[in-house]
């Protein structure tokens, strides 16, 4: 090689070493190598001390094989929990039950799919250092239960928040066989293989008989029914409420049954299956003594939603999350009483312990991820939040919650210091629905990845490190666009900023408009960079729950 | 379905995994991978592995079974859709896996610990500047040009100093384990 191919040679190969290859390189380094294949050995070489060198330096020489004894872990829980649900929808069968109640078994197979993918999807997403996301609900510590070909899982725990069961009454990790249960506290929802969801509140006790029929004897919940498993039975002392293909909530109060029928219609029949009533939509009664009386329950609220979940988790969650000091200030979108134009900040971390409360102009408030839980609405031009963030940083990321509507410009605003002076910070979408975090930097490289979708709640992370000169944002917990600067100088100011808008520029050939169309519920920016694993953690811990609230 | 393996499996399983993953992950980088996507692919291979382990035979080579389902998924990686590619440029990875292909590595490789001692040593004997050249890039996992703007040179200039020390760190790692990499 001559002396000038080999300092070409050499500058794309640095350049490939240190991740930031330009376009040629690889054709250049493959034509070397080509014609010298003793080149290729060395690049090879040379990424292998590469990766020593990376391994070197890890704090911890462990955590890569505990990262993949944890997977593993999760994988094999998920695999023994599928290999169950399939052992069981090819051996159970109804023979005492009438024609039309069995025809839940081809959605049951449809929603054994649903919630094996379910948990695949919460394996999937465990990395070096993730705890599991979805923690199961705590119980003392005799041993419950192991499901067995006999003593099969009927139902799975899809979400809870600050469930505690009692010793000897409590699921298999997030399984249920059929048993005896006592919640004690918390709440959970639970998806029976029979499509059935279940909500219970705390206190309870109650029992799981099959796929389609549990028992009752304290406590509150709410049952949402698909069409496909159409005679889900609640029994309680005395009764059995039959479902119709509907939305009812049962709930005990000392001897007796409450029953309130949210849509469609749930038969009221005697144990040994007498017929007495039929409550339609809207309608509650009382059971006492096999009498039912009509009667107009005012507490609907005690029948929980699964929605009710997500937001009493996230309520619980954030109260230890605003305590982050490396905060520098975190709105979660909480209308102040008696002044609705407020933005509350609720880190307080601000130099002095200040809070950055934002100004809001324009934007309303209106429902959020789920009900009970605001966000500020921005649908028209010059709807915003004004908030103002001092301070010199050389990391920073900004977190979102944000819900589109529309992608009204060339550039729709997330957040935006109000200019684009050396060190402003410009967090925003393309039409396209490609999301990045400019800095005013020398651009070197742009890397993209997935796209923020409209009409659904998406979470979005926007991450900028001036040490390693680049900023990427995360959706929904996964990588998306990332932007490689060649350099920076100076700092990372925000200043004076909007939240959902930009500042109109002087500037002729700026995009005047940036307004976004849709909804915000939740903002926070910390000083510091997020791992993967935190930004994974922050999308799982909030947000939206499903099935219904989604 | 996979049959679930009794509790000894997995105990083996996991010394293998200590064993064998810094050869695994360095192997990994070794076919182009982007440094941030090595541990991803690394964990995927270990879980295929998981998955596949009735067809490990007894005797086997476990390292370079595992590095050969890597090997796969890292081929699979240049197949796909590049709008958000794990590879540093595909055309160098195809290269580098046919040449990892000709030459099917060693079967015999020391155990990491000896490797990254004597990394460390050869780290040593750099001079002052050197060694802060790789603190800077590795122990703080700065990019050549956040290097450049601390050090007030060009960010090239830096990359050819990176590229100059980690040629004498393989030389010198090379000389002491009497073997070369990868």
């Amino acid at each position: 090689m001559l002396g000038n191919e080999s300092e070409s040679f050499d500058a794309a190969l640095s350049r490939f070493l240190d991740g930031e290859p330009e376009p040629g390189d690889g054709p250049a380094l493959v034509a070397a190598i080509d014609q010298d294949h003793v080149l290729g050995a060395q690049v090879r070489r040379l990424l292998w001390l590469d990766a020593l060198l990376r391994q070197t330096a890890e704090p911890d020489s462990d955590a890569f094989a505990d990262a993949v004894g944890t997977r593993l872990d999760a994988e094999s829980d998920s695999d023994r929990f599928t290999a169950t649900l399939s052992e069981r929808l090819q051996t159970i069968s109804a023979p005492d039950r009438p024609s039309h109640r069995r025809r839940w078994i081809p959605w049951a197979v449809a929603s054994a799919i649903c919630l094996a993918f379910a948990i695949a999807l919460g394996v999937a997403t465990i990395r070096p250092g993730a705890s599991n996301p979805e923690p199961s609900p705590r119980a003392e510590s005799v041993p419950p239960p192991t499901p067995t070909v006999s003593n099969p899982v009927v139902a799975i725990i899809v979400n809870e928040v600050d469930a505690r069961f009692a010793t000897g009454a409590a699921p298999d990790g997030n399984r249920f066989t059929s048993g005896e249960y006592q919640l004690q506290s918390g709440v959970v929802h639970i998806q029976f293989v029979s499509g059935a969801d279940v909500v219970v509140r705390s206190p309870a006790r109650f029992g799981i008989l099959d796929p389609m029929h549990v028992t009752l004897a304290e406590g509150a919940l709410r049952a949402i029914v698909p069409g496909s498993a159409q005679g889900f039975t609640v029994q309680t002392a005395g009764m059995r409420f039959v479902d119709l293909g509907t939305e009812f909530g049962v709930a005990i109060s000392g001897r007796e049954s409450h029953l309130h029928v949210f849509e469609g219609h749930v038969d009221l029949e005697t144990l040994d299956g007498r017929r007495l009533s039929s409550i339609t939509a809207g309608q509650s009664v009382r059971v006492n003594d096999g009498k039912v009386v009509g009667t107009d329950l005012s507490n609907l609220e005690r029948f929980p939603l699964p929605n009710t979940i997500g937001l009493e988790k996230w309520n619980t969650w954030r109260q230890s999350f605003q305590k982050d000091p490396t905060l520098v200030c975190y709105y979660p979108f909480l209308p102040e009483t008696g002044n609705p134009s407020v933005l509350k900040d609720h880190a307080g971390h601000a130099p002095g312990g200040a809070r950055l409360d934002g100004r809001i102009e324009g934007a309303r408030w209106v429902t959020g991820r789920w009900p009970g839980k605001s966000a500020l609405l921005f649908d028209r031009d010059g709807d915003h939040v004004r908030v103002s963030v001092p301070g010199e940083y050389r990391r920073l990321s900004l977190a979102a919650w944000v819900y589109l509507d529309r992608r009204d410009y060339e550039l729709n605003a997330i957040f935006d210091s109000d200019g684009w002076q050396q060190g402003a910070v410009h967090w925003q979408l393309k039409r396209c629905g490609d999301c990045s975090l400019g800095v005013l930097g020398k651009l070197q490289r742009r890397v993209s990845g997935k796209r923020v979708s409209l009409n659904q709640w998406v979470h979005l992370v926007a991450v900028a490190d001036l040490d390693r000169l680049s900023t990427q944002v995360f959706v929904n917990g996964e990588p998306a666009e990332e932007l490689r600067f060649a350099a920076f100088p100076g700092m990372l100011t925000p200043g004076d900023c909007r939240i959902g808008d930009w500042l109109r520029h002087p500037e002729p050939t700026s995009i005047p408009r940036r307004g976004i169309r849709g909804r915000i519920d939740e903002f926070a920016i910390w000083s510091r960079t997020l791992a993967r694993d935190e930004i994974r953690k922050l999308f799982v811990a909030g947000r939206p729950t499903s099935p219904s609230g989604d | 379905m996979r049959d679930f393996l009794p509790q000894r499996d997995r105990v083996w399983f996991t010394s293998q995994v200590r064993q064998h993953q810094s050869c695994l992950r360095a192997s990994i980088r070794g076919f182009g991978v982007q440094a941030e996507a090595v541990d991803d692919i690394a964990q995927d291979a270990l879980v295929l592995a998981w998955e596949k382990l009735a067809e490990f035979e007894p005797d086997g080579d476990f390292g370079r079974w595992v590095i050969q389902i890597a090997r796969r998924l890292v081929a699979n990686e240049r197949r796909k859709d590049t709008r958000r590619s794990r590879l540093l440029a595909g055309e160098v990875t195809d290269l580098l896996l046919r040449l990892s292909s000709e030459t099917d590595g060693p079967t015999v490789r020391a155990e990491r610990n000896e490797e990254v001692a004597v990394l460390r040593a050869c780290l040593e004997e750099l001079p002052a500047h050197g060694r802060e050249m790789i603190r800077l890039r590795y122990f703080e996992d700065l990019v050549p040009g956040a290097i450049a703007g601390r050090l007030g040179r060009s960010s090239d200039t830096v990359r050819q100093f990176l590229l100059r020390l980690r040629r004498a760190l393989l030389e010198c790692v090379e000389g002491r384990l009497g073997a070369k990499l990868g």
